[in-house]
């Protein structure tokens, strides 16, 4: 079990190696360089020499081959350079904001395992009646519900007319609460749907049926036989889905305001401030990967079976 | 390929939703022509105006016709949505089962290119495509385009890899038929139904991606009316007109639940435990 965690640890070196260089690669080949796209948002002009002068300054005049190694060099040694809008350190920038990105998404999380899994676990002990559909619709119209559209519409019901809830920033715990709903709705909706699918699939095995006709409860069957035998696929999919909630963040972090990894992310965008950019896509990679591994070993941890799997690899 | 055509075609319900998507969409793709004014034109006395006779659902924040305005701001994002997911369906499908065929060292660099770039959550991948193509409708829907074939190609190339060494496909080589009639009238006829189900489930992903990023402020760009940069502009005025809220969010949504049935469905009818 250590030495698979090990093994895939050390896999996810060479992925965020590769990631790195794909991306940095990408957005140096650009057409569009950062000091030209600067002085197209100020709306002014500017002389030949000066964005040599700007270009040569960020070091954007060498080879890209080059400038990937100087970066690289750095990198290793956990200097990600400076942004190139503010010059701040792009590490300073990102221990700032990735405490909020991380909170929000891990919020979203665990709102979507304790309230999606009681809910697909009623749908399953009430199926074809009206908590079944009721939930069935649900799940439906959470997955097609425009996250930033949810987002705006809560905003106006506890911000704007029931004046609950503060509709912008980061600050306090009642900062949190919307952000927190708006992200982890689509996640419930569609967790609702996996989860009550995954346990009838499971249900509708031989010793599902055998428990039941032993006389025991359908509660009791559900939680102490069915559960853990069903989770393990559906933490595996959870885990996957972390890539969405990471980037669903962004949406969120824009609409009300908190000051998370995201909103940094899309400044960077327009900018093309590529040290940012750069970091950023390397944290989702490797978030990503974490979350993934993090998955499939507590799936493994639930379900014994997954082990012989690991020990073959 | 036509037995199963027909198949789908024999469904009702899923006849019909096919109809009320293309009804749909055809309507807010012709509608800036039925748009009462131009959407563009600002009337600077008229800001957030309350419906009249002229302009029946009020005015916007700059006094535009926000009626010709919800029209006009549908026919771009659903374009693009048809669009993107034909083109990577084309390119991700071409590539997956190319790769597969190929074999060999092309087939597993192609595959760990496919692992590494989907080692990165797709709205990351799509933000760093967005800084190399530029801001702008066209532009982020290429962006969207490079990243999204992705999946495409895996689910290809993992649907050949199913009957690559079946009897078949080794039959008609050894028969002297050449690589590319085995490609379109061996293999494709098998793995077009696992793409277009993925095709008819991203409709909705993809008409939700454009408006996100409209709503970013990289896609349409001011003053093209977007339903998705209609919502980042109608934020601000959320307390005095909430309707520039409620209208474009709720044709986006409505056209995504359409999308999204019509995907539901067809996943039914295509289920391999009905037998296809």
């Amino acid at each position: 079990m250590l030495s698979y965690a090990a093994r895939r640890l050390a896999f996810l070196v060479p992925v965020v190696f590769l990631v790195s260089m794909l991306s940095f690669f990408l957005l140096h080949l650009a057409p569009s360089d950062p000091v030209t796209m600067k002085y197209v948002r100020l709306g002014t002009t500017a002389s030949q020499e000066t964005i040599v002068a700007e270009k040569r300054e960020l070091g954007l005049d060498r080879s890209i081959p080059a400038q990937y190694g100087t970066w690289l060099f750095s990198a290793v040694q956990g200097d990600f350079g400076k942004s190139y809008n503010n010059h701040q350190s792009v590490a300073g920038i990102m221990a700032k904001r990735l405490p909020n990105t991380i909170a929000l998404a891990l919020g979203a999380l665990l709102l979507t395992i304790f309230i999606a899994l009681p809910l697909a676990m009623a749908a399953v002990l009430h199926q074809n009646t009206a908590l079944d559909y009721g939930l069935r619709l649900f799940s439906f119209w959470g997955t097609s519900m425009p996250t930033f559209w949810l987002g705006l519409l809560l905003m106006y019901a506890f911000g704007v007319r029931l004046r609950l809830l503060p509709v912008m920033g980061s600050g306090d715990f009642s900062h949190f609460i919307l952000p927190c709903i708006t992200l982890s709705v689509w996640l419930i909706a569609l967790y609702v749907r996996r989860f009550r699918s995954g346990l009838l699939l499971e249900l509708s095995k031989a010793y599902g049926k055998s428990l039941a006709m032993r006389g025991y409860g359908r509660g009791r069957i559900l939680l102490r036989h069915i559960l853990p035998n069903a989770a393990a696929p559906i933490l595996v999919l959870l885990g996957l889905s972390i890539g969405d909630l990471l980037g669903g963040t962004i949406v969120v972090e824009i609409i009300f305001g908190w000051q998370g990894i995201g909103s940094i992310a899309l400044e960077a965008v327009q900018n093309r401030d590529y040290p940012v950019l750069q970091a950023y896509v390397l944290w989702m990679a490797l978030a990503y990967g974490l979350a993934n591994l993090a998955a499939d070993l507590l799936a493994s941890r639930i379900d014994p079976r997954l082990r012989r799997t690991e020990r073959a690899a | 390929m036509s037995i199963w055509l027909i198949r789908l075609w024999r469904d009702m319900p899923l006849r019909t939703l096919f109809f009320l998507n293309v009804l749909a969409a055809g309507f807010f793709l012709l509608a800036p022509f039925l748009a009462p004014n131009d959407p563009l034109e600002v009337h600077a006395d008229l800001a957030l105006a309350a419906p009249s006779t002229l302009y029946p659902l009020g005015n916007d924040a700059l006094g535009r016709c926000f009626l010709s305005r919800l029209l006009a701001g549908g026919s771009g994002s659903l374009f693009f949505t048809f669009f993107i997911v034909l083109a990577v369906a084309f390119l991700g499908m071409g590539l997956g089962m190319t790769a597969a065929l190929v074999g060999g060292r092309i087939e597993f660099l192609f595959m760990r290119f496919l692992d590494v770039a989907l080692s990165v959550p797709t709205m990351a991948l799509t933000l760093v495509m967005v800084a190399v193509f530029g801001n702008g409708l066209t532009t982020t829907a290429l962006a969207i385009i490079s990243v999204s074939w992705l999946v495409y190609a895996r689910t290809s190339h993992a649907v050949v890899l199913g009957f690559r060494e079946s009897g078949f496909v080794q039959q008609a080589r050894m028969g002297g038929v050449g690589r590319g009639r085995i490609l379109s009238h061996y293999v494709l006829p098998n793995v077009l139904p696992h793409i277009i189900i993925l095709m008819t489930q991203d409709f909705g992903d993809k008409l939700l991606m454009l408006s996100t990023l409209s709503l970013l402020g990289l896609g349409a760009q001011p003053p093209t009316p977007e339903w998705g940069f209609m919502l980042s502009e109608g934020k601000a005025y959320l307390e005095r007109a909430p309707l520039l809220l409620i209208a474009p969010g709720f044709l986006i949504f409505f056209h995504v639940v359409l999308f999204n049935l019509l995907g539901d469905r067809l996943q039914d009818v295509l289920d391999p435990k009905r037998g296809i």
